[in-house]
This record gives structure tokens, C-alpha cells and sequence, in this order.
């Protein structure tokens, strides 16, 4: 697989992300492997750091991924961007706090036009707020019952809901932690 | 005044050989309805046929894994068909959930919500497998135990109180009206 | 009779004044009780019989599964994932496992990886075939669409030789694949099928590719520009058609595409046409590169990892770590984001369609002009993939 090409492969990449680093002293980089790069961003600076990607020939955005990390308190966004120009894949991740109210980001649907579909989602299955997407509260996915409680979320009981919703099942109750399907 | 229940089995035999098909892909079952109806499988010697508009068909084919928003559509087209019309459900889902059994968007038992003649078990279910479903339907059509329409008809209140408890009073109404406001005037962008 | 002024005052009391009603306008739901939609609902203002508006009204396929992966164990999930496209199954397993691979490092055996290549070319030639016969469907050409359910037929019975089934194989498994080949009749099948499609293009060129039907219908319709296509993140056959040579194959090697000659197809026009006539040439380069592939043969050697660990799956552990791996399917770049933090499920799933770039606001801007005859050709000409867009 190609994680085991290492060494003096991934200098296009370094080049790349010290290049980047240079103008956006404010955030972190390193390469994954080969043709994989990430950085870590301050939240308020996403704008900024997307806008400067997008100069510097980022030109794909495939997907805004948060994931939940309820430990922490916080949910992580990655931007994950393909530059056709460089080969090269990058992840942007950012950490907001997980609060309702708190879980707000500016949208960058105006940098990249596809993350208004992106946010949408993003949206309706975490409850990330993107201040800025007038299609926020336009009906996505998710139908109406479900509209406030954010299914991919880590706190989000989904035996009991089902149950609850459904009104079935006798192999609900088996012990939750130990079955394997 | 003709008596047409004389006529019933003579009625009976020819709804048999032409049912129509309502194309509603309602899951992932859908992929295997064109290779049914193609030169391979050729469903059209049965004399079935997809057809475009409910109010001309006589069977409805529940096509795999029915999700509530996708179940309101269900039932709206199912109530659009003139009688007689038969269901038949295809794959594990719509029977118990399948692989789905602990989705929280995906229907467990479909015949709470709409009755069905026929199901199909398997995931997905072979080509071969759905005709037997195909033939065990025009079997009860010819013996008159393919009544899902008439139990549909009696039992309506059960029917209703099941899509009431899932979707909530008046989801017909809010389903109409959910896409109002985004189609009343521009917003700015 | 009731007077028009009174009709529109009762709608204007209900609030449903949604359109000046002296004009030839109306809303049309289209879909998802549509044979061109596939489950799928685009609300349209209409003009007469052009669209002023649309908006894509998604989510009638969601079932949830990146929450499902996340209650089921690593290997258990491969059975769930691939439901994600349905007409080409093989891809979001292989991503899946591509992904779990790099997380735990594994170098997947030689023969594994020509099996997953095989099997990944296969499964773009039958959704290539499925494409044909639901445009030529859409377009009036039925011949057409009779013999490519037919030749995706020959490639569904190999299909069930090598994985026990039609539709959903669950064959690529992180660590390689499920089983082996079956025997060497089954690679002789192959080329015969290979060498059968092959001779068979003509006839599909005779048919709806060269057919002034198609060209009429196609032309012009639905276009779109290189730097449109870009920032709305369109991928595969769509941005190839405006002039983008970006394929994953070749931008981001895989498996053993390395190895492979193969073109990526590139047209400018960016219009339906464009797009179709791109899925027709890129059915010839698979049909080749599964040549070559039949030419180098299988590898010898094992088709799994051999992992003490793999004996006991549902207690298999996987370390702390994330990857991101994507694979070219026919709709475009497909990819999955794993994390893992060191249980036996997985900690979050994402898998990326391709449809949801150009399913939504693309088809969106592409509809606005368009007339109601042709929301179907654009429909099918982004080969739009709504179980990918829902998951």
C-alpha cells in the first residue's frame, strides 16, 4: 500500500506545506505521507486560511467532515481539499465547542460554492450553525422528527430512539455493549 | 342490473395477466428492476409493465429499504391507485429492517403502515426470486386471497394510527406546506 | 364557476400566493415517484415549459450509515458500507478497506491487490453499462438499453462466480479479499466477456452515440464551465468534459493502476453530450485495462494479510488513527475518512459520493432555462446517484 513509500518521496509535499506555512504563520502543518498534508487552524481564522488555499491552487473541496469528540467538549471540522494543480490531498481541521449555542462557524461557501451543500449537512446531522448559509434552515436530509437532535452526534441514543420510534424489538434489549451483529 | 360478480373470475384472470407496475424505486431494489424488465429476465411475458403513473397501476413493487420521509410518498401513491391493487415487498427491509434493524431512519414493519400481499426475502433478492414472488401473487389474485386493498379499506383506522403515531398528526398537511417559504419570493443571496 | 379573483384570494388567504397566478407559472414536484429520478425530488418553477427555478429536495435514501458504523465491528461494516452505491458496490468497500489498511499499515498481498483492481474495473464496466441503457432509456433508444441490460448481465454472472453474489458482493475486506479466484475457467470467462463487450461498442456507437437523436437531444444543453465545474467540486466524467484531466487513477495511484496504460479522456465542451460521449470513451479504457490486467495475470501468492489478530473478528482491534482514501468510480472521486481510536468499531465513518457536488448545486444551476423535456437528459448525463448523496 502506498503508506509504505517514506523518505525522500514526500519533499514536494514539505515544500508545499512550508510554502503555505509561510504566509499563515498562525497554524500548523505537517505531512501525512505522500501526496497527504494537514494543517491545524485557530476556529476565527478559517476564513483567512481557506481563502489563502484557495490562491494557492486548492481547487477541489471534497468534504467537510466534523467529527464528535465529547471528551474533549468540542467537535472537530476537517476541510478536506484535493489540489488537481499539486496531486496533493489537505485537511484543514479546527476545533469548535460542542454547546448548541456555542457550535457556530462562519461559512465559507463564498471561497468554495460547494460547501453550502457541505454546511447543510453538516448542519442537520451535528448542529453546527454556519453563519452566512441562508439555506441553513432549508429542509436537508433529515425529516422533520428528526430536525433538533442531531443523529451523528456521540450523544445521540440510537437503540433508544428506535425503539421509542418504531415501537418494536424484543432484540433491543440485549445488552448494548456486547452485541455483535 | 347485471350481477358482475358473476363475472368476478373472468375479472379475476384478466387482472392476473397484466399487472402494471407503479416505477417507483422506493430503495436499493431498484437496480435489479431493469435487468427484470430487459431481454435477461423479461418480465413484460407476464405481461407486466413499469408504468409512469399510479393511477394506472395495479401492483406496487416496495423495492427495499422504506425510510419515513420515503413512506409518506409510499402511502400517498399507494392511495392514488384505483382498486384493486396489490403490494408486494421486496427484500428484508421492508419485512424487519434487515441490516437496517437498528436505523433510526429506516421502516421496520412496512405492513403497519400499508398492507402487503407479498414479500420477498433476501438482500437483495435474486431476479429469479422476485418472479416466484411475481407468481405467488398471480396465484392469490386467481384464488381471490391477494385482499390487501380490501383490508387496507376496513382496517384504515389501525392504518392511519400507525402513520399518525410515526410522522405525527397532519403530516399530509405539513408535507404540503414544508416547502412554502422557499418558493415564495427570492431571498437574497 | 368560481371567478378566477376569487380563486386567487382564497390562495392568497391560505398563503399560497407562490407565483403571480396570471402568469404560466407553476410549481412541479418532479419526483421522486419518477422513473428518471431513482428516489430522488427536485422542486421546479415553472414558466410554460421552461424552468425558472430548481431546488434539489434530497434524502429519501438516508439511512444513517455513518451512525450504523459506528455500532458494528470493522469487518461487519464492510456489509453495511457498500450499500452506499448501489450500482457499483465495489467502491465503497474498497475505500473503506483501503482506509482501515493504511490506518493499521498493512501491505495488502500482491494477488489481493489484482483481485481488488479486477474487481473495481469490472464493476465500473457493468455501472457503465447500467449508465447506457438508462440514458438510451431516457433518450428513446430502447434497442440500445436492451443490450447493455444484457452484456451487464454476462458481467453480473461473473460477479456471482467470484463473490456468491449479483448485487452486493461484500468481497473486498480490509486485508485483501473475501476469497479467492475461483479457478482459471473463471479468467478465461473474463476475456471472453472482455473480448465480447469490446466487439460490441459498435454497435452501442451505431446506436446512440453516433445517432443525430442523440446529438439533437444532447448538444448544448446543461453546459457548464471549467472554473464553474471546479469550484463546485465536481469530479470524474463531469469535470473531464470541461477540460479537467483530473482522474484518480492517475492523480492519486491506487492499487495497481500504476502498472496500467490507460487515457484519461478529456473534452472541453462541458455540455450533455460532452459528458456522455466521455462515459463512452472511458468504457473502452476499462474494457482495456481489464485486458491488460487478464494479460499479466493473477500474482501468485496469498489473497489476504495472514494476521493472528483475524481469527477473531469481532474483537478485532484497530489502532488509534485516521485516514482518508478515495478510488475513481464512475460518478467520481469517492472517498471515505475513517477514525479510529483503538476499539473494535470504528470511531467515525464519512464516506464522501460524488453525487452530492453535482447532484445538488450544480443540477440546480444546470436545470434554470432548461425545458421539462430535458430535466431527465441532465439528470442522467451527471449520472446523478442519489444513495450517495442520502447514505
Amino acid at each position: 500500500m502506498a503508506n509504505g513509500q517514506e523518505g525522500g518521496m514526500s519533499m514536494r509535499e514539505q515544500a508545499i506545506v512550508d510554502k503555505i506555512l509561510e504566509k499563515a504563520p498562525y497554524a500548523e502543518g505537517k505531512v501525512r505521507r505522500e501526496r497527504r498534508i494537514e494543517f491545524t487552524v485557530p476556529a476565527e481564522r478559517i476564513r483567512d486560511f481557506l481563502t489563502l488555499l484557495k490562491k494557492n491552487n486548492f481547487e477541489l473541496m471534497l468534504q467537510i467532515t466534523p467529527v464528535d469528540w465529547p471528551n474533549d467538549g468540542e467537535i472537530e471540522l476537517i476541510y478536506q481539499i484535493w489540489s488537481v494543480t499539486h496531486r496533493t490531498h489537505v485537511m484543514v481541521r479546527t476545533r469548535i465547542p460542542r454547546e448548541l449555542e456555542k457550535a457556530r462557524m462562519p461559512t465559507v461557501k463564498d471561497i468554495y460554492p460547494v460547501a453550502e451543500t457541505y454546511e447543510r449537512d453538516a448542519h442537520d446531522f451535528f448542529g453546527v450553525y454556519f453563519e452566512g448559509n441562508w439555506k441553513m434552515e432549508m429542509p436537508w436530509i433529515l425529516d422533520d422528527t428528526e430536525q433538533d437532535i442531531y443523529p451523528l452526534r456521540k450523544d445521540f441514543d440510537m437503540l433508544q430512539y428506535v425503539k421509542k420510534k418504531y415501537k418494536i424489538l424484543d432484540r433491543f434489549d440485549e445488552n448494548k455493549d456486547n452485541y455483535v451483529i | 342490473m347485471v350481477d358482475w360478480r358473476l363475472f368476478e373470475p373472468l375479472f379475476e384472470f384478466a387482472r392476473k395477466r397484466s399487472l402494471w407496475i407503479v416505477s417507483f424505486c422506493t430503495g436499493c431494489g431498484g437496480i435489479e428492476m431493469p435487468p427484470l424488465m430487459t431481454s435477461r429476465y423479461d418480465l413484460e411475458r407476464f405481461g407486466m409493465m413499469a408504468n409512469p403513473a399510479p393511477r394506472m397501476a395495479d401492483l406496487f413493487l416496495i423495492t427495499g429499504y422504506v425510510t419515513p420521509k420515503t413512506l409518506k410518498r409510499i402511502i400517498i401513491t399507494y392511495e392514488l391507485q384505483p382498486d384493486p391493487k396489490y403490494v408486494m415487498a421486496h427484500g428484508s427491509c421492508p419485512l424487519n429492517g434487515g441490516v437496517y434493524w437498528d436505523s433510526y431512519n429506516a421502516i421496520k414493519h412496512l405492513d403497519k403502515y400499508i398492507p402487503v400481499d407479498v414479500v420477498i426475502a433476501g438482500c437483495m433478492p435474486r431476479p429469479e426470486a422476485v418472479m416466484d414472488g411475481i407468481n405467488k401473487i398471480m396465484e392469490m389474485i386467481e384464488n381471490g386471497t391477494a385482499d390487501s386493498w380490501k383490508r387496507y379499506k376496513e382496517n384504515y383506522e389501525w392504518y392511519k394510527k400507525n402513520q399518525d403515531e410515526l410522522f405525527g398528526e397532519g403530516w399530509r398537511e405539513r408535507e404540503a406546506r414544508r416547502w412554502i417559504p422557499w418558493l415564495m419570493d427570492k431571498k437574497e443571496e | 364557476m368560481v371567478a378566477q379573483s376569487e380563486l386567487i384570494k382564497e390562495a392568497r388567504e391560505n398563503g399560497m400566493d407562490l407565483l403571480p397566478l396570471d402568469k404560466d407559472t407553476y410549481e412541479l414536484f418532479f419526483g421522486p415517484q419518477h422513473m428518471a429520478t431513482e428516489n430522488f425530488s427536485i422542486i421546479l418553477k415553472m414558466d410554460g415549459h421552461r424552468v425558472v427555478e430548481a431546488i434539489a429536495n434530497p434524502g429519501f435514501l438516508h439511512r444513517g450509515f455513518e451512525k450504523l458504523a459506528e455500532f458494528r465491528p470493522w469487518h461487519t461494516n464492510v456489509a453495511l458500507l457498500l450499500r452506499v452505491c448501489v450500482p457499483e458496490s465495489d467502491v465503497p468497500e474498497t475505500i473503506y478497506s483501503m482506509a482501515v489498511d493504511e490506518i493499521i499499515g498493512w501491505e495488502v498481498p500482491e494477488r489481493a491487490q489484482w483481485i481488488r483492481t479486477t474487481v473495481l474495473e469490472m464493476a465500473r464496466v457493468s455501472s457503465y453499462l447500467f449508465w447506457i441503457m438508462g440514458l438510451s432509456f431516457k433518450l428513446g433508444v430502447y434497442t440500445a438499453g436492451q443490450w447493455a441490460a444484457a452484456y451487464r448481465e454476462r458481467l453480473m454472472a461473473l460477479f456471482e462466480q467470484l463473490t456468491g453474489a449479483r448485487v452486493y458482493h461484500i468481497y473486498t475486506i480490509p486485508g485483501g479479499v473475501r476469497r479467492d479466484i475461483p479457478s482459471d475457467r473463471w479468467l478465461h470467462q473474463l476475456k471472453d466477456t472482455v473480448e465480447y463487450i469490446k466487439s460490441k461498442l459498435p454497435d452501442f456507437d451505431h446506436l446512440v452515440f453516433e445517432n443525430y437523436i442523440t446529438f439533437k437531444r444532447m448538444e448544448g444543453i446543461g453546459v457548464m464551465n471549467k472554473k464553474f465545474a471546479l469550484s463546485e467540486g465536481v469530479t470524474g466524467p463531469n469535470l473531464r468534459a470541461t477540460g479537467v484531466p483530473y482522474d484518480v487513477r492517475r492523480a492519486d495511484p491506487y492499487l495497481l493502476y500504476p502498472e496500467l496504460d490507460f487515457e484519461v479522456p478529456v473534452l472541453n465542451e462541458g455540455d450533455a453530450l460532452a459528458r456522455a460521449l466521455i462515459r463512452r470513451f472511458e468504457l473502452e479504457q476499462d474494457l482495456y485495462i481489464l485486458e491488460q490486467l487478464l494479460d499479466m495475470g493473477p500474482p501468485s501468492g496469498p489473497y489476504q494479510v495472514s494476521d493472528p489478530r483475524l481469527k477473531n473478528l469481532p474483537r478485532f482491534k484497530v489502532p488509534a488513527g485516521d485516514a482518508f482514501s478515495h478510488v475513481e468510480s464512475t460518478k467520481g472521486d469517492f472517498g471515505a475518512y475513517v477514525v479510529s481510536d483503538g476499539k473494535n468499531k470504528p470511531y467515525r465513518v464519512q464516506i464522501r459520493g460524488p453525487s452530492i457536488a453535482h447532484g445538488i448545486r450544480v443540477l440546480e444551476h444546470l436545470l434554470v432555462g432548461s425545458r421539462i423535456a430535458d430535466v431527465p437528459v441532465i439528470l442522467m448525463s451527471l449520472d446523478n446517484c442519489p444513495p450517495d448523496i442520502d447514505r
